[in-house]
This record gives C-alpha cells, structure tokens and sequence, in this order.
C-alpha cells in the first residue's frame, strides 16, 4: 500500500479497506501505525473511511437480501457418498475411454497392418525356398559374427502357459436406454455380492447418463456382454465372483434375471436417489 | 485428509459463495460438487487450505460462464432450435424475484472477474492473503481490487442510502 505513507498525502480507498479490515493488507505495524496517525489527524480521510465502512457494510445487507432471491441459501441436498460414486464412475469412465483410445490408434495406422501382411508374405515366402533360405541364413550369419559358421539352433520354447484371460477388473461403460435396466445372469450363480449403485447428476451430461460394469473378484472366467437395455453376465453354476454395476440417475429400477426367460419374470431393485445396494446373489433377490 | 469432515464443514458456505459469484444456482451446484468431487480424486499435497475449494469452485464457475457463452451465441445463431422454458407460475412473483436478483447479480455480473472474486470472498470472510492466494496475485493489491469494486458498485447498485 505503501505510496499512502507519506502523511501529506490522504490515504486511497485501498488503505481504508486495510483499516475497516483490521489492518488487513499492511506490510506490518509500522505501516498500519502510520495509517491509524493519519486518520487521526485528517478529516477528510476519516470522513472518506467513514464512507467506504458504510459502504461494505450495505454491500453485506444487500448481498443478503439477494441470496434468497437467487437461492443461495438453499444448497440442493447432495451426500458425500454421491460425489464418492461419482468420483469412481469417472475413474472407470477415464480408464474405459483410455482402452478405447489406444484401439483407434491401432485402428487408424491401418499402413501398419498392411505393411505387417506384406513382410509376413515376403518372410513366408522366403521360406518357402530351400535355397534362398540357406543364402539368408548364410549371409545373416556372416553380417552378426564375421567368421562363425553358420549354426542351426532350435527356437526356445517357452516353458510356461499362456495366461488364462483374466476378466477381472476390466470395465464395461455404456449408455443404458430407459428408466429400467436388466441384470441377466446366464447361470444362477452360486454366492458373490452384486453391488448397485446410482450416480444422481445435476446437470444432464455425457457423464451423468454413462453407466459402468466390472467383475470386482473372482469370476475368472465371467463375461460382460452390453445390450442397449440389458447387462448379460455370462456366468457358470459355481460362479461366486463380485460384480459392480453403477448406473444413471436416469435409471430408476433395476429387473435381476437368472438364465433366459423373460425379462418380467426377473426381481426388482428400485433405485431411488444416491443409493448402494448389495445384494448377496447366493440367496435369490427377491422384492 | 478426512473429505467427508470438509465437505460438511465447507459445502454450504462454497455453494453460497459459488451462487452469488455466477448468479445462477444450478451453475453453482455443479461447482461445488464436482469442486468435491475433483478433491477426492487429486486432492491438494501438503496442508489443506480452504483457499483451495474456493481456488477450484472460482475457476470452474468461470469455465461454465465461457460454456453458457457459447451455447448462448450458438442459439442466437439459430433461435429456432433453442430450447423453451416453461412459464412462470406466479408472473407477479416471478417479476418482483427477478427484479431483486437483477439488480445486485447483473451488477455484480459487469464486475471485472478479480474485483467480483475480492468482494465476495471478502465478504465470507477470507484475509486479504487467502484472496490473493485464490487470484493469484499479492496481498497488497487486495485492498485495491475491493475498493475498485466497491467503487463501481456503488455506482451501479446504491449502496450510499438505506434502499437500493
């Protein structure tokens, strides 16, 4: 503030907001003592102070009688559980569009797989050719060990199997349509918790309608199939995995179906507003 | 850090602040949850500020301002195709409402963003250095963007008499 210090000069708007706010701003006592000693001895600046108090505290009063006006007093009801689903419902939406992401790269550098055919060919047939496959060889072994003769070895077979395709953990977003949703198992299953939950949104975005599936344990050898209005499990008799499901607000119910009859005979979740729901699949859900 | 503590110490009073910043309720709502939303996911290192929220709810009330922007320009562009509100119940009280918001949110409204930013967060009781802090600019020119904004409130808003 700073410049106001010399006392022949009055003191700026600025100042005097320091001094109704306690000396709020000031480089220290020195300063603030400064500008007390000057108040004291000019009318014109205690008059303008006087001014800019009345001022900030009208500004206090009308900004009070706005807020009911414009409902700022009245905050929509939201529970920090609802923001906690939210947060996770991103975090599956960022790691599906991640996924997603990465196979249009793949897709798009369709060179890449043509070139990729093309040297496939070219080494097949090269192979094919007794003859030329010795001169390769030959000169393949005198360009990485000048002088070594060229010796044929068998390729190392891996000792270990393949990794069995692990399900869990992988998640499913999608856009479900309607205000009801089926849950089908293929198999009745025989424990494991489904876990339901509904993200209530605010504003209607891309987030706020998404919906998002994943096999939290277990169920190695489950899938995840999406249908516009239906999440198909495809399961076995002796699956005991955990599932997570989180769905929009505009879903309101939930229908649970084991196998393949029709979707009216399955049980009903209703959702109503930001609620987590665990049903225990051991025992069939019945509402 | 306990989010769930902070948001029910903090929650009303960044709302609040987040309505009388943007004037429009639902703008603030989306603020202020996703400002909790976006704590849970990265929340701040070190010690915890509440600086920080209000930090985090200012910027996204003002991205949402640049989105309403846009779409506002896009539906003057084609007025066919914006959407229509439903009618007022009450015309009387939707008129008398309107006014009183009118008068202190659209003169709030022509404030530079900094000196709207130091009036209102002066007024929820912020030190000069939290507000500088949320700006991003030094506590000594705090008292100056207040007393601009004052200045140009009181000439917009009559804050000298008892009525506005």
């Amino acid at each position: 503030m700073r410049s106001t210090l010399d006392r022949a000069r009055h003191l700026t708007d600025a100042d005097l907001v320091g001094v109704v706010d306690g000396m709020d701003g000031m480089d220290g006592m020195e300063e603030a003592s400064l500008v007390a000693a000057h108040l004291l001895e000019c009318s014109a600046c205690a008059s303008r102070l006087v001014i800019v108090k009345s001022r900030l505290a009208r500004l206090t009063v009308v900004l009070r009688e706005a807020d009911s006006a414009i409902g700022a007093t009245s905050p929509p009801h939201v529970s920090m559980e609802t923001l906690d689903e939210r947060a996770a419902a991103r975090r599956l939406y960022r790691a599906h569009r991640t996924v997603s992401a990465r196979i249009s790269i793949v897709h798009s550098h369709r060179w890449l797989g043509a070139a990729a055919a093309v040297l496939l060919f070219a080494g097949a047939a090269t192979a094919a050719v007794p003859a030329l496959r010795g001169w390769v060889a030959a000169r393949w072994a005198q360009v990485a060990t000048p002088g070594a003769t060229v010796r044929r070895t068998a390729l190392p077979v891996s000792e270990s199997p393949a990794a069995p395709l692990q399900q869990r953990g992988a998640v499913v977003s999608f856009h479900p349509l309607g205000d009801e949703f089926v849950i089908r198992f293929d198999k009745p299953p025989a424990g494991g918790v489904l876990v339901l939950s509904r993200v209530a949104g605010v504003a209607s975005t891309s987030m706020s309608t998404a919906a998002s599936a994943e096999i939290i344990r277990g169920g190695t050898t489950d899938e995840l199939v999406v249908l516009p209005r239906e999440l198909r499990i495809r399961n076995s008799a002796s699956s005991v995995a955990d599932y997570r499901v989180v769905l929009p607000a505009s879903v309101h119910s939930v229908r649970i179906v084991f196998g393949n009859g029709p979707s009216e005979r399955g049980s009903v979740v209703a959702l109503p507003a930001s609620v987590r729901e665990e049903i225990s699949l051991g025992k069939r859900p019945v509402r | 850090m306990d989010v769930g503590q902070l948001f029910h110490d903090h929650y009303n009073a960044l709302f609040h602040y987040l309505t009388r910043l943007s004037g429009d309720r639902d703008i603030a709502a989306d603020a202020a949850q996703e400002t909790f939303v976006r704590l849970i996911e990265r929340p701040p290192r070190g010690e915890f500020h509440r600086a920080w929220l209000y930090t985090v709810g200012t910027n996204l009330v003002f991205e949402g301002e640049r989105t309403r922007g846009r779409r506002l320009r896009l539906m003057n562009a084609a007025p066919h195709r914006a959407p229509i509100s439903d009618q007022p119940r009450d015309a009387h009280e939707a008129m008398e409402s309107a006014e009183r918001r009118h008068l202190v949110t659209e003169a709030l409204a022509k404030l530079p963003a900094k000196e709207r930013i130091a009036l209102l967060m002066r007024e929820e009781g912020f030190s000069h250095r939290e507000i500088a802090t949320v700006i991003g600019t030094t506590v000594g020119s705090i008292g100056s963007l207040i007393a601009r904004g004052l200045e140009r409130l009181a000439g917009l808003v009559d804050l000298d008499r008892g009525e506005i």
